[in-house]
Parts: C-alpha cells; structure tokens; sequence
C-alpha cells in the first residue's frame, strides 16, 4: 500500500528526484508566489513548467487516481463557490488552475524527496532559530512523515476487517465513527510503542539527523532557470 | 567466559503479572541458539531484556563482561534484535538509507558507512534494492532488510524474534539461508520461533520457555522431547523417531 501513497517520496532516479531539496523548496515557492501576481498566459508557463517537471520526475498519475478524487471534489468545490460568488465562470475556472498548480508542485516536492532529505533542508532553513530548538523540531518532522504510511496502511487494514464483517456505513454513524476512530489510535499507539523499541535497538539518537544533502553545479543551473523564467514572464507584463 | 550471561532473570510487567521468573541462561561465542516455547511463554520479552529495552525487576544480564543495566547502550551495541513486525523495525525510506540508520547513530565514518551497507545489502543479496523504497519491499526482502540493518552494526549477538512469520515459502528459504551463512562466518545467533522444522537442524542448543521460564536446555536431540509439553509442535518420522538433521526447510 505504501508505494500507492499521495504525497509520500517515490524513489526513482530522475533529475528532479537528484536536485538539493532547498533548491526545490525554493522553487516551490517562488512558483507560488508568483502564480498569485502574473497574468493567465504567464500562469500557462508556469502551469506548463510545473506539469514538465511531474513528467520528468515520472510521478504516477494513474496509481494516484483514487486518492486525487479528493483533490478533484475539491477542485469543484472551490471553482463552485467561486462561480456563485462572482458569477463569472472564467476567473473560477482561474481559480481552480491555481489550486491545480499549486497540488502538482506540492506533489513534485514531496514525491521526489526522500523524508530525510527533507528534514535536512528543514533544518537548514531553521537553523538560525534557535529559540525552537531546530534539529529536534526537524527529527520530529522526519518522525512525523516517516510514520504516515503506518498510519494509512493501519486505516486500511481496520477499514477492510471492519468490512468484511459487514460492518456498515450509514447505520449508526456517530457509535460507528467513535468505535473505528479508537480501534485505529488502539493500533497506531501499539504500532508507535513497536517502533519506538525498534528505534531504540538501534541506538536511535535525538540529537543525529540522518543522511547528507550538498550543492550541486546543476542545482544551481536549475535555480537560475526558474528564476529566470519567472522574471522573464513579471518583465513582459 | 560466555558472551551472554543471563542470572536469575524475572521480568515484570507494569500490571504485576510476571513474564520471566528466574531465567539463567548462558551463551557462548558461534553459538546457535533456537528458542521456542508457546505464546505468552516470554520469549519475545527475553529477546528484549538482552537489548536492554526491558530492565529486569531482579536478577542480572552480562554481556561481555558488561552489565545490561548498567550499560544498556552497550548492550544494544552488542546484541542485534531482528523485530518480529519488519515493518516497525524499518525507518529508513530507501533500503540503503534504513542500513545506514544504525550505522550514523553508532558516529561511524562515512566511508566506513558506505562500505558497510554495500556489504551488508551484498550478503542479504539486496544490493539490487540499495536505492529502492524500503517499504515497498517484499515481505522477504523487508526481513532481509532488517537483518542487514542489525548485521551491519556488527554486534556480538543476533537475535530474531520468529524471523519466519508472515513469509511464504521462498521467503523462508531466504532467511534460512542467510542463517546459516551467518552461522558459518562464527555469528553467535540466537533465533526464537515456534517453526522447530525450518531451523532446528542448524542449532547447537534448544531452549524451551514455559510461563515465563526455562523448562528445557539442551542439545537439540535431547531438549525436542520436552516441546511437545511445552507447548510446540514437533513432527516425527514414521517411526516415531525426531530427525533434528533433516528439520530445515533447505534441503541440498
């Protein structure tokens, strides 16, 4: 199941996956902010941009298709209020491109960079905050992602036993939703006490973090790339 | 003097009840220890009072010379614990990066890291896998993974807690296999299962746990005879005869 994951890292050998994660998490969000000032055909561009970088990156769209059913009633939601809102459809429609753009780079980010690399840029950037205590803040981050899919795969396996003895969905929604929602923190707390011991066995340390990131010449051929697009595209307003 | 020194162990849950009550136990050095014992009997919580994850309420674990109590980080230095659930024990997101997990929290140069996963993936014959999200591993691989990642800490003692479970039957066969690789290179193993017909044929010793205690420690040819009271089936020949030798699931 964990492979099937949204948002969760993708291991694969692509020039996206290879780029320094704080080169990325830069990208992003210049892509971000920027998106919000220039006008629909520079948000093509980028729109454009974003869209080559997921099909170099080799993300697997049609493994995603469930769980992007939730982006897409969203999408329809926002796009919905909107339009009655305003009343105009084409600047709803706008509206929607931009909550699109902005899923396809989170997942571009999150599906090309392992965890720990992520932690590690994390710690970077927080490094001159001392006052949150920044590698513990970053190694709990790690912890965090790192125990997302055990916490999907135990939903799932719940969900199915609970199915296959005919539990079912509309009778008594409020005992059955209290009953599945401790049947799930029952197992993710016995799961956690498990890999808490597992950490320990191996001499787990709060104050290591894991892994190494380093700067690469095509990091920065890469950064100056966008920039300069998004430049290019704010110039010819 | 053993490797593994077990005194008068008892172990007692927070609610009172006793998992372990005077176990002792020694091990030496090479030496291939299968546990068995029934559910509830305290096997698993023997595994880990040796990981000094568990302190016992009385009675004392010596490895190496080295009080557990005294230095529990020592003692998971010395003693490699393979999890029952590979899933839990697997924190890295690719397999490389999960071997590495140990190595880095144990301040190995990282060359000498890098050297060590290469050979710890190359002997569980993961290096193909080196790059590949752990988790997407099958289950095989996945308790492959995990005894890569205690392996290649170097540690006194490997113990797997039932490294069989949930693996179909080549998988078993890739464990086995690397048991007994581990066993040739003078590993001290100390395995706990309920599967005496896959690995009792590679062990100098068969421990048998009872309510918390040892009920029988001996040659294998001689322990066998108490498991079936213990709790732990055994499967004779048709002569009413228990062939240890031929209780592996290789067979050359």
């Amino acid at each position: 199941m964990a492979e099937k994951l949204i948002f969760h890292y993708q291991a694969r050998n692509s020039i996206i996956h290879r780029i320094d994660p704080r080169i990325k998490i830069i990208i992003i969000f210049t892509i971000s902010a920027a998106m919000f000032t220039v006008n629909p055909l520079q948000f093509a561009v980028l729109f454009g941009y974003v869209l080559s970088g997921c099909l170099i990156a080799r993300l697997p769209f049609t493994r995603y298709k469930k769980e992007l059913r939730f982006f897409f009633l969203l999408l329809v939601v926002i796009v919905l209020s909107r339009w009655i809102s305003s009343k105009s459809l084409i600047p709803s429609l706008y509206y929607g491109a931009r909550f699109i753009l902005v899923v396809a780079a989170g997942l571009l980010l999150t599906d090309s960079t392992a965890p720990e690399d992520l932690t590690l840029a994390l710690y970077w950037f927080i490094r001159p905050f001392k006052f949150i205590n920044p590698k513990r803040t970053a190694i709990q981050f790690n912890l965090t992602v790192s125990f997302i899919p055990i916490i999907f795969d135990s939903v799932l396996e719940i969900r199915e036993a609970r199915k296959s003895r005919l539990d079912n969905t509309w009778r008594k929604p409020v005992k059955r939703i209290i009953s599945f929602s401790s049947q799930i923190f029952d197992l993710i707390l016995q799961k956690a006490e498990e890999i808490s011991y597992a950490l320990e066995s191996r001499l787990f340390d709060e104050k290591i973090l894991h892994g190494s990131i380093a700067f690469r010449k095509t990091d920065f051929i890469v950064l100056i790339l966008t920039i300069g697009i998004i430049a290019g595209l704010l110039l010819v307003r | 003097m053993s490797l593994l020194e077990v005194r008068n162990v008892s172990y007692r849950f927070p609610d009172g009840t006793y998992a372990l009550r005077n176990v002792s136990l020694q091990v030496s050095e090479g030496e291939f220890i299968v546990i068995s014992g029934k559910n509830g009997s305290g096997k698993t919580v023997f595994l880990r009072n040796l990981n000094g994850l568990y302190t016992p309420a009385s009675g004392e674990i010596i490895i190496n010379g080295i009080s557990v109590k005294d230095n529990p980080y020592r003692a998971r230095q010395s003693v490699g614990l393979v999890f029952q659930d590979a899933d839990s024990q697997i924190v890295g997101q690719t397999a490389s990066r999960d071997v590495a997990f140990g190595l880095e929290n144990l301040k190995i140069p990282k060359a000498e890291i890098k050297t060590r996963i290469r050979k710890a993936l190359e002997t569980m014959d993961l290096e193909d896998h080196a790059d590949q999200r752990a988790r997407t591993l099958s289950g095989g691989e996945k308790r492959r993974l995990t005894i890569a990642g205690v392996v290649a800490m170097n540690p006194s003692i490997i113990a797997l807690d039932e490294p069989f479970t949930n693996l179909d039957y080549p998988g078993v066969l890739q464990v086995l296999k690397i048991l007994v690789s581990l066993k040739k290179t003078g590993h001290t193993i100390i395995v706990v299962t309920h599967d005496l017909d896959k690995v009792l044929a590679y062990a100098d010793r068969l421990v048998l746990f009872e309510n918390g205690s040892i009920a029988a420690d001996n040659r294998p040819e001689e322990a066998i005879h108490s498991a079936i009271s213990c709790g732990v089936r055994v499967q004779f020949s048709g002569n009413k005869e228990i062939d240890i030798k031929g209780m592996t699931w290789l067979k050359n």
